[in-house]
């Protein structure tokens, strides 16, 4: 049988990229239902303050305002979270703020200049205190960083296996560094907009671009008191993500205004706004000691970790957790010993962000490779040749690895030739090896679902549970629909909305193109089963319920399900030390659509290139961010865009949906390391701190090395 | 009030308006201009045509604006626009599609002004006043290098033939 047009592997056009091209599919900012009244925020005035009064009646008074709300008409609980509920949706009187992304009032209007004017207005009596603005200090004080919460600890991770100490001192060679990652900023181009409308029958239907959009049905219809069936949440492919969306920004606030005035009402963050609430990228330190032998096999490592969570919870745990379980890199470490600590404090809150800790922990485990491999005398190649993991191997937190992991060595294999090339020419080269789980893991039961179904009018409805945010999750499902149906992509229309409960949480950890996979698949399988019957809701699922807790004290937990694999070369210009050329190799299991994979990678890069060397999100010591516009982020431009050589390999994950393992954050996990080796081959300085050539970016902590 | 011609048609609107974007999205209901961080001018996304020109919306007054010629991705001839959208789709030179619209109406203008003279270098120049944090690029290069490079003939009438004349690179 042939293959049908537009499926698994082909590069078909992306879902609506025409429409999306022109402008004409509307965004959330660009709903425009009659009667739509606009709100804006009044944020914090400080990063930590008592909350004594808050004054509306100026606000109010502004011709053409309708309402001004505070926590005093929260109906139902104040506080949201995708883990803890420790997030107020607004601050009241009596309260304290707790970073400068906290709401103390949403204000109603006719129009969005007025709606912003009046949030101005809104007068706040503060008693300022003394903001928790470096973790080093926040984790040794006995004084409570944020408002509610107990301690500044959000969190320990650890494992360990084997004697370290015992394996470093019979080592041939030890290196002993700390490093420094930085807060980074999402700059997904879109601001945060959310839609809310009542309706007829008594219920609130949201337009959201949340990153899950059943997680932000269930937290709006806990904020208004509300049985979740009555908020229906449509997904409306959002302008950028990358994890900076999974948390509530301004849906609570949207949907309370909507619902207590009878009236639809649209929330648009402004840039600034959108800088100040939503979850960052984590600065980590990191203090790594790790030995090798004389031939440059692993011996021990020792990490121990500390990371800048901001005073919200948000996944932060989880962050820190996925930075010490990706520790050791994709290597084999007879010993270990990680320990990582996640703090509170009244910086900016950080959470998700492409790559989710484990890019955080590679730069410096990268760091410690190339450190070990010129104690040794040997390549940087080599070193990593030497320590791979490889089928059977014991990685990180004791899991055996399958025949998945044969991609970090075929990853490795691939840059081989370039590497040894630009050696030969004499020009600078530094190599990150590197790899990122797929999924939740950790133990979480993940259950992804998805529906197929034929309408009346020849149209075939799928609906998945991933929110589209430019990754392409829409079209892995429709290229997935038509694989398994055999009908043309023209057909299809694909559909996020609540109005089914196959909701999964958060489109995040690389999952969505695996898990969609597999549940539409399923699905499409069971509608063939029982000839594709008009009106009919064919379900199907995929599951990953059989992963361990790295707390379960089991020896060999499985702790992640799958993992993509990447081998970055950076080659620079000898003469300006300019960065030249790319050369990406990513194992990603089978590329569903290898145009959009290849889209995928390359953006990452580009991304990963401005976390090795300009990008930052610093805040002072008032906890204010120093950074309040999209150019001072440091995000490379197009001109300083190297040639990126994206090479995709494919070596399937056994038991996967068409062996597919996920590429979404995989692309930046090894490019910083790769950056710093590159930087190191062309100048001989070993770099400990990112980004590498931005001072203005770094981050100022008290001294800490993890003893 | 402030009156100028959007798209061949000449409209009034508020002067009260803080820029352009405010009164093409807000009163005029002209959606493809997108705000990513009003009034700053630092996105792009709201990247639009005043006189020929590619300009940021958000950056434009309503003073400026008074008596202009306004195009936006709405009034392109209909064969142009499928021209631009089947080149950036084919090339998958978009992820999330925000920023799109306002390369699309850079990219028009440049080859308008350039023809075939225009480079992918010119291109990756000009495209330092878009963020677009999705693609890194590559791919947007390799779509706007892909499109017929046709200066405007309105623009250079005497120079649009031989521009026409030497543009070699078909859509691939």
């Amino acid at each position: 049988m042939a293959a049908p047009r537009g499926g698994i592997g082909s590069s078909g056009i992306k879902y609506e990229a025409a429409e999306l091209s022109l402008g004409d599919r509307p965004f959330i900012d660009d709903l425009r239902p009659p009667g739509l009244l606009h709100a804006a925020l009044h944020l914090a005035d400080h990063a930590r303050a008592d909350v004594v009064r808050i004054d509306t009646a100026a606000a109010a008074a502004v011709e053409g305002v309708e309402a001004v709300f505070t926590a005093a008409d929260v109906p139902g609980e104040l506080r949201v979270g995708l883990i803890h509920k420790d997030w107020p949706v607004f601050i009241p009187e009596g309260g304290r703020t707790s970073y400068l992304g906290d709401v103390l009032a949403v204000v109603v209007a006719g129009d969005r200049e007025t709606a912003r004017h009046a949030a101005m207005l809104v007068d706040v009596e503060y008693v300022p205190l003394a903001p928790f603005s470096d973790p080093v200090v926040a984790v040794g004080s006995d004084e409570d960083a944020v408002w509610g919460l107990d301690g500044n600890v959000l969190s320990v991770s650890a494992y360990s296996r084997g004697d370290v100490e015992a394996a470093l001192v019979e080592s041939a060679h030890v290196v002993d560094d700390v490093y420094q990652t930085q807060r980074i900023e999402h700059a997904f181009v879109e601001p945060e907009s959310t839609l809310a409308v009542p309706t007829d029958d008594g219920g609130l239907y949201v337009y959201s671009g949340g990153q899950g959009v059943w997680d932000d049905r269930n937290q709006v219809a806990s904020v208004l008191g509300l049985d979740a069936d009555r908020v229906t949440v449509e997904l409306v492919s959002n302008g950028g993500a990358f994890g900076g969306k999974e948390d509530m920004s301004n849906q609570a606030q949207t949907s309370l205004a909507a619902w207590l005035l009878g009236r639809p009402v649209r929330c648009t963050l402004s840039r600034e706004e959108s800088l100040l609430m939503h979850p960052k990228r984590h600065p980590i330190r990191m203090a790594y000691r790790a030995g090798c032998d004389a031939d440059g096999r692993l011996t021990g490592l020792w990490v121990r970790m500390i990371g800048d969570s901001g005073p919200y919870a948000s996944v932060g745990m989880k962050v820190l957790e996925r930075a010490a379980g990706h520790a050791s890199g994709p290597y084999v470490v007879p010993n270990i010993n990680v320990e990582s600590t996640a703090v509170r404090t009244n910086n900016p809150v950080c959470g998700a962000f492409r790559g989710f800790g484990a890019n955080q922990a590679q730069f410096a485990m990268e760091g410690v490779m190339d450190r070990l491999a010129a104690a040794v005398g040997i390549s940087g190649w080599e070193m990593r040749s030497r320590n791979v993991i490889e089928p059977g191997s014991v990685w990180g937190p004791g899991q055996v690895m399958d025949d998945g992991c044969l991609g970090a060595r075929a990853c490795l294999d691939d840059v081989r030739e370039a590497y040894d090339e630009a050696v030969v020419a004499g020009k600078p080269v530094g190599l990150g090896l590197g790899l990122k789980n797929s999924g939740l893991g950790n133990g979480f039961k993940e259950i992804a679902r998805a529906v197929v179904h034929f309408r009346e009018d020849g149209k075939v409805e799928v609906r998945h549970c991933w929110t589209e945010m430019g990754q392409g999750v829409h079209t892995v499902a429709l290229q997935v629909a038509v694989e398994e149906l055999g009908i043309d992509p023209e057909r299809i229309e694909v559909i996020v909305d609540t109005t089914r409960e196959i909701g999964a949480g958060q489109t995040t950890g690389s999952r969505g193109t695996l898990m969609g996979a597999g549940s539409v698949a399923e699905a499409c399988q069971k509608a063939v089963a029982n000839g594709c019957q008009v009106g009919v809701d064919y379900e199907g699922e995929y599951r990953v319920d059989w992963t361990n807790s790295m707390n379960e004290g089991l020896e060999n937990p499985v702790i992640h399900s799958t993992f993509g694999y990447a081998a970055q070369l950076v080659i620079l210009d000898p003469e300006s030390g300019a960065i030249e050329r790319v050369v990406a190799s990513h194992d990603v299991g089978r590329a569903v659509n290898p145009q959009l994979c290849e889209g995928q990678i390359e953006g990452s890069v580009h991304m990963g290139l401005g976390y090795a060397l300009t990008e930052g999100f610093p805040a002072d010591e008032e906890s204010r961010p120093r950074n309040s516009t999209l150019r001072s982020l440091g995000i490379l431009r197009p001109k300083d865009m190297p040639e990126v050589d994206v090479r995709l390999i494919e070596s399937p994950q056994p038991n996967a949906p068409y062996g597919i393992k996920g590429v979404g954050e995989i692309g930046l996990v090894p490019t910083a390391g790769a950056v710093a080796a590159a930087l190191h081959a062309h100048d001989g300085e070993w770099r400990t701190e990112l980004p590498m050539a931005a001072p203005g970016q770094l981050e100022h902590w008290a001294d800490w090395d993890g003893r | 009030m402030t009156t100028f011609e959007l798209n061949g048609t000449t409209v009034t609107t508020s002067d009260d308006h803080p820029h352009l974007l405010s009164a093409l999205r807000d009163e005029l209901d002209v959606l493809s201009p997108k705000d990513g961080c009003a009034p700053s001018g630092q996105c792009g996304c709201c990247t639009i045509l005043l006189n020929g020109k590619a300009r940021i919306a958000c950056q434009t007054s309503m003073e400026k604006a008074e008596g202009a010629s306004v195009v936006t991705l709405e009034g392109l001839d209909p064969a142009e626009r499928d021209r631009y959208a089947a080149a950036f789709a084919a090339h998958g030179a978009l992820q999330c599609g925000f920023c799109t619209p306002g390369i699309l109406m850079r990219a028009k203008a440049q080859i308008d002004r350039k023809g075939s003279a225009l480079t992918r270098d010119d291109v990756a120049r000009h495209l330092g006043a878009h963020l677009c944090r999705c693609t890194g690029y590559i791919k947007i290069l390799d779509a706007v290098e892909s499109l017929p490079r046709t200066r405007c003939r309105w623009l250079r009438p005497e120079a649009a033939s031989a521009a026409a004349a030497s543009s070699t690179r078909p859509p691939s």
